[in-house]
């Protein structure tokens, strides 16, 4: 870890200021992400502002209905909130699945949106990446990529984003909230992340300087058929090979709205439209869950380590479309 | 009432105030995690003043502030473990992967390893130095050490600090990803063995005392765990 | 004997664990420590071309930096097993070589960790790259030479002239593969090196093998051994990785005599998945031929792992087949290859935790191929003797681990059927699998001092890195002195103290307790006591502080006469939720045969510890290198997947069989490795019972299973 100045930012006019004065400074909210790659020199910030203890903590509901989460609620307070719990159930159970108690509770909502790939080859100053240095080129496209992406990567980059609550931010139409110095600006979960192009050094569509303020959940009424499903090499604490965000909107016999977004899968967290829009009007049965997750499929690009997660991904796409149709829960 | 305690259903409260008190007897009072609502403000001051180089900082442990001169980039980890002899916090990985630098930070579980000393400024930190009295050990240390949740005790602490935390989690009302219904948090009388695991796997142990851990929760929420010893099938007698 | 011996008992360490009180080797807190940092190669092969250390020189804090071109000075040690061992034969820093990724290329000292760390990603190296060999598949494969003696080709009865003309009704060949693991203990590796006057030394370093340390690190630094000395109190797991110095630790001791300061060097997360040993990959073919009733008339077994260039480790897979069933015609062949890795070392079971994962896949589809209940066509062929010793093992009860197993797990309920059992959408299976390790002892001693303060102290430089030693010594000792376990005071761990031998080869207690036993008898003879109590009042009527005996304990002709293992078989259940290849495994039962159980508490712990090891192996452990530059990919705890809570079911564990007096007067045989032998099998077994798909190569992660 490089040396840094570090300061304790009083407002957020005082943190955006320094950061977008600063080209080198870095905000710190919980730092389990940020401490973490600190250490093994992928971040060399010339200064660090903590903007952990700033007036962004605080959940409450708009008076559009929506729900608003101050960038600093930590992992854990979202997971427990009771509208949370009771509204948006699989945002819940995605904040749960990820990472382990102690880093939910470190892990704040707007830290959770601007972690980095946990790519091994990016992980490790030891390889290129072109993530890290631009036009050093990318080991993991013939290396081992076993965990990397299968949809919308590009030559520059394999790498997936490893966030569980993004998947289902973007299953709900969440919006993130950022400030900079030009003031206030809202950005649709699903452009806030971006697929890596030529430019897989920038993860999202933030300005330099720009700060998250808050994430705002607009209401769901079919949001009990909510399902987050992870699978993985291990049980728990440990990141997504695929995982998938679903909830099913039925009227009559009827698919009349249908969310479906997928993790573990790309440089952003994907939401599979086509899939959504063929389902509905249609039935909520498994053959039409298996034609959905064939077509938020076709356009998979496997690498020589990865082609399961394509049939995991259709499978936790029929499951999770099954649990949801039967009203939700635990799949 | 406190603000998040009103966002508590009426049963969570009671089942809060009860188990708290019946708990945490014999152990060292721990403050409760805020769990609704991340921490409040605290009292060290925002001061935007730059800090370069070492500087003087001041850390509540255990109930007794420490100063101590530091680089910002100094984790919490390290300036327990190297600046103030507190060697009882142990560094796995230093990387947010293994669960033995567990402390507690006004009274919720956090991985000492993936934090900076210098944000720590003004909270409560209690390691496991801090959770035994002279007399006593916490009831969570006692039920580790009858229901065998160690060997070579390097993962110990850290996961007795994240039992100790369990326990205010659940009197909390907290859920977890395998709980069924969100809405309708376990209670600790009732905690299954697959929510203790999933709430547990943040600290891993290599040795693998798993089922010992698991009993020593169990044994610490008010349950009765299996014996951890084996079965004797045959005369050892000779 | 029976008054503590064979209970439940809490450890004696134990207070020390929960409260943080135990402190571990680099914990020891000394005034004027300075903080090495390693630097590591990022390449696989080739040299180093160019190193530039002014940048790092240069940054704030920095005491010193070694590289290739000023190591410390160093001798050679002897480096046999006898007197001194290193782990990796090229001493570090010895030249601009590299031999594999993450080899140590350097050591920066400064004043903190944090300045450590930073300058020694300062140091500038150009390599000059070769091509690297680390795919283990396409290795140069060379019959193996032996590593203790015993030749690791075999051939019996037709083998030995040709090969074997199978006419039997089923005949099983397949082809099993394990990857990579690591030990991953919780405490990395670390240490303190602190010299007095140029010329004596203290290591705190976590070591299995004190005594050994001690000699070793005497020879590489140049001194007899009486002047270093070693202090491993607690050790945070090792599993065979903390036996031998390590090139770090070499660097370590002798770095900080030329700096003249207290050093500590810890080794990271990342860099110990490189430089600090491994199991390494396996690939094993077996050929079982049987006739119809399933008694065996050949057993093939070929196995295949790989070393590194510095260093030659076999990982030892046909140990087991002699061992398991009985059989005229036996042949064994053990293949070696080099490859540019770290080098593999003993890891749990050495050999026979692949070797039973071969051998007790290749037993269970012999029995669905035969239709023959797997247990029972273990019976049939189960070997009353060694069959490359030629002798008889004794107190064997192999047989009621099997059908003790069975009752306890229920198994007569099972379907012999694949795909049978449901339990709503989930796919249940049923496996079993056979478990076995050898019992092993040494030439150890142990002092025991009676107290006038009416306690008793054992001493002896063994040491319990989890494994229970602390409270079975002391246990022993009370029931031979007829004290209280409270008022046994043991220390371990210290170099200063007599030679307690290696904690490997499970076999720390089975050499430890019966010298522990000889010393506490000897001391009553010393006094001319019955009892401690009797002795404690002959101190008071005499004014003498203590009595002190020391006493030794080592094998005899017993191995001689008999052929020592211990068995055990493991029952498990697991659920397949076949749709989404989700794995569970929701119930185990294992049963042990180790001779006598000292502490039913902290034995039941040992097997357990070994059972989830396995699992950890059979569903998620794998290390893998990037193909082209032979870097590691996986190499931290996030990378390298082992079992969290979530993944364990309650484990219930039963022991079977008498104490083995023949082995030992304490008829101990040790159980901190037997528990991971079959577990990956009965693991592989339930998946197919369940689905009706075998899977061969470890571990099964839900790829495999789409
Ligand atoms: C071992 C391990 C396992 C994990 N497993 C999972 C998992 O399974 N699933 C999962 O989703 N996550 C997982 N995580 C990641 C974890 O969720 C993130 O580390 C965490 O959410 C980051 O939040 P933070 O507040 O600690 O961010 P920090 O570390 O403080 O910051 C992260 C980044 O965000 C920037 N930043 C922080 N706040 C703001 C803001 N308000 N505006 C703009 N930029 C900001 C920082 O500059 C930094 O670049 C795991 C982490 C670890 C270490
Ligand atoms: S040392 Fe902090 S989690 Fe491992
Ligand atoms: S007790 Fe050794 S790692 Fe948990």
């Amino acid at each position: 870890m490089k040396n840094f100045t570090y300061v304790r930012a009083n407002s957020i006019e005082d943190a955006v200021s320094r950061a977008t004065s600063d080209r080198q400074a870095m905000f710190i909210a919980g730092g389990t992400n940020l401490v973490d790659r600190l250490k093994v020199f992928l971040d060399e910030p010339s200064q660090l502002v903590d903007v952990s203890r700033l007036e962004m903590k605080q959940i409450e509901r708009t008076n559009t209905g929506s729900l608003k989460i101050g960038a600093l609620v930590t992992n854990t307070a979202l997971a427990n909130h009771i509208e949370v719990r009771r509204n948006y159930p699989l945002l819940s159970r995605a904040v749960l699945a990820g990472a382990s108690q102690q880093i939910r509770n470190m892990a704040t909502v707007g830290g959770n949106l601007m972690q980095r790939t946990r790519c091994p080859y990016y992980y490790d100053t030891a390889f290129p990446c072109n993530k890290r240095q631009q036009n050093t080129g990318c080991p993991a496209t013939t290396g081992m990529n076993r965990t990397h992406a299968i949809l919308g990567a590009s030559e520059s980059c394999v790498a997936t984003n490893p966030s569980d609550m993004s998947v289902a931010l973007a299953a709900i139409d969440a919006v993130v909230e950022v400030e900079g110095v030009q003031g206030k600006r809202e950005i649709p979960l699903i452009d806030f992340h971006r697929l890596p192009g030529n430019n897989p050094e920038r993860d999202t569509n933030l300005e330099p300087g720009e700060l998250i303020t808050a994430v705002i959940l607009p209401p769901l009424s079919f949001s009990q058929s909510g399902v987050y499903l992870k699978l993985r090499d291990r049980a728990s604490y440990a990141f997504a090979l695929v995982s998938v965000a679903t909830a099913l909107e039925v009227a009559g016999d009827k698919i009349k709205t249908a969310r479906v977004a997928l993790g573990g899968v790309a440089h952003k967290p994907w939401r599979a439209m086509e899939a959504e829009e063929f389902l509905i009007g249609k039935a909520a049965n498994k053959s039409n869950f298996e034609q959905a997750a064939e077509i938020a499929l076709q356009d998979a690009q496997p690498l020589a380590h990865n082609g399961f997660k394509v049939e995991l991904s259709k499978r936790a796409i029929r499951r999770a479309l099954a649990v949801s149709a039967q009203g939700g829960g635990l799949a | 009432m406190t603000e998040e305690e009103q966002k508590l259903s009426p049963k969570q409260r009671s089942r809060r105030n009860f188990l708290g008190q019946s708990l945490f007897t014999a152990g060292a009072a721990i403050a409760a995690p805020s769990l609704l609502n991340s921490c409040q403000n605290k009292t060290v001051s925002a001061s935007n003043a730059l800090v370069e180089g070492e500087t003087m900082i001041g850390l509540k442990i255990n109930g007794q502030l420490k100063t101590l001169n530091i680089e910002p980039r100094v984790t919490l980890l390290d300036a327990l473990r190297e600046n103030l002899g507190l060697t009882g916090s142990k560094k796995g990985c230093d990387h947010g992967q293994c669960g033995a630098c567990t402390v507690l930070i006004d009274g919720q579980r956090a991985y000492s390893c993936l934090t900076l000393a210098i944000m720590q400024e003004g909270n409560e930190i209690t390691t496991i130095e801090g959770l035994a009295t002279e007399d006593n050990l916490h009831p969570v240390q006692t039920a580790f050490l009858e229901n065998d949740g160690f060997q070579c005790g390097y993962c110990t602490p850290g996961q007795i600090c994240a039992s100790v935390a369990l326990l205010e989690e659940v009197n909390n009302g907290s859920v977890s990803y395998v709980t069924r219904d969100l809405t309708n948090p376990p209670e600790l009388a009732s905690l299954s063995e697959s929510e203790i695991k999933e709430r547990m796997s943040g600290n891993l142990c290599r040795c693998s005392a798993y089922n010992g851990i698991v009993a020593a929760v169990q044994q610490a929420a008010g349950q009765t765990p299996p014996s951890p010893a084996a079965s004797i099938e045959h005369s050892q007698v000779g | 004997m029976n008054q503590v011996i064979g209970k439940s008992v809490n450890r004696k360490d134990g207070r020390a664990k929960v409260t943080g009180e135990a402190t571990y080797g680099a914990e020891h807190q000394i005034q004027g420590l300075v903080h090495g940092y390693l630097v590591t190669a990022t390449i696989a092969k080739g040299s180093i071309r160019t190193i530039d250390t002014q940048k790092a020189e240069a940054t704030p804090g920095v005491i010193a930096v070694f590289t290739h071109k000023n190591p410390p000075k160093v001798f050679k040690p002897t480096n046999n097993w006898m007197t001194s061992k290193i782990y990796e034969a090229r001493l570090p820093l010895s030249d601009n070589t590299i031999h594999y990724a993450g080899q140590i290329v350097g050591l920066v000292v400064a004043d903190t960790f944090e300045r450590a760390r930073d300058a020694a990603q300062q140091i500038q190296i150009e390599y000059e790259t070769q091509p690297v060999e680390v795919n283990a598949q396409q290795a140069n494969y060379q019959k193996a030479k032996s590593m203790f003696g015993e030749d690791m080709e075999y051939v019996a009865g037709e083998f030995e002239t040709g090969d074997f003309s199978a006419v039997d009704t089923a005949t099983v060949e397949a082809t099993y593969t394990t990857e990579v693991e690591i030990h991953a203990p919780m405490e990395p590796h670390a240490l303190v090196a602190h010299w007095e006057n140029n010329d004596s030394v203290t290591i705190y370093e976590p070591t299995q093998w004190v005594k050994g340390s001690q000699r070793t690190y005497a020879e590489l630094v140049g001194l007899p051994p009486e002047r270093v000395r070693i202090v491993s109190p607690y050790i945070g797991g090792g599993f065979g990785c903390k036996a031998f110095p390590w090139p770090h630790g070499i660097l370590c001791v002798t770095a900080a005599k030329e700096i003249k300061r207290p050093l500590k060097v810890v080794v990271s997360r990342r860099q110990m998945t490189a430089n600090t040993g491994h199991r390494s990959h396996t690939e094993q073919t077996i050929r079982l031929a049987a006739n119809k009733e399933g008694k065996l008339s050949a057993i093939e077994h070929t196995a295949k792992s790989c070393t590194s260039p510095v260093d030659v480790f076999t990982e030892p897979c046909t140990g087991i087949t002699p061992v398991m069933y009985t059989t005229p015609n036996m042949k064994l062949k053990q293949e070696l290859a080099v490859l540019n890795v770290g080098t593999p070392t003993f890891m749990r079971a050495p050999g026979e935790n692949p070797g039973m994962f071969a051998l007790e896949s290749a037993m269970d589809e012999l029995a669905w191929e035969l239709n023959i209940d797997p247990i029972e066509l273990r019976l049939r062929n189960e070997t009353k003797e060694h069959q490359r010793k030629k002798l008889p093992f004794s107190a064997k009860h192999f047989a009621e681990c099997l059908t003790t197993g069975a009752e306890k797990f229920g198994w007569s309920d099972r379907q012999m059927q694949p795909r049978s059992q449901q339990q709503g959408d989930l796919l249940v299976g049923w496996g079993m699998a056979s478990a076995t390790f050898p019992a092993l002892r040494s030439s150890v001693e142990a002092k025991v001092r009676l107290l006038d303060d009416g306690t008793a102290h054992v001493l002896t430089a063994g040491n319990d890195m989890g494994t229970g030693a602390y409270t079975v010594i002391a246990m022993t000792a009370a029931e031979t002195l007829g004290l209280p376990v409270e008022n046994i005071r043991v220390e371990l761990g210290d170099s200063m103290l007599p030679n307690g031998g290696l904690a490997g080869g499970s076999q720390m207690t089975a050499s430890l307790t019966p010298a522990v036993l000889a010393a506490c008898q000897s001391v009553l003879e010393t006094a001319q006591a019955q009892n401690a109590q009797e002795a404690f009042a002959k101190l008071r009527e005499s004014g003498r502080a203590a009595y002190e005996a020391t006493a030794s304990s080592a094998p005899g002709e017993e191995g001689k006469k008999f052929a020592f293992n211990s068995w055990g078989a493991h029952f498990c259940e697991v659920t397949v939720d076949e749709e989404i290849a989700r794995l569970r495994i929701t119930r185990w039962v294992s049963v042990m045969n180790i001779g006598r159980v000292l502490n039913s508490k902290t034995a039941a712990s040992q097997i357990r510890g070994g059972v989830i090891m396995g699992i950890g192996q059979a569903l998620m452990e794998e290390c893998h290198l990037d193909p082209t530059t032979g870097y590691p990919v996986v190499y931290d705890l996030a990378t390298y997947h082992f079992p969290a809570h979530a993944d364990i079911p309650r484990i219930e564990v039963s022991f079977v069989g008498e104490p083995d007096l023949d082995f030992n007067p304490m008829g101990v045989r040790g159980c901190g490795e037997i528990g991971i032998t079959g577990v990956a099998a009965a693991v592989t077994n339930a998946v197919y019972h369940a689905t009706g798909k075998r899977i061969r190569s470890l571990p099964i992660t839900p790829d495999k299973l789409l």
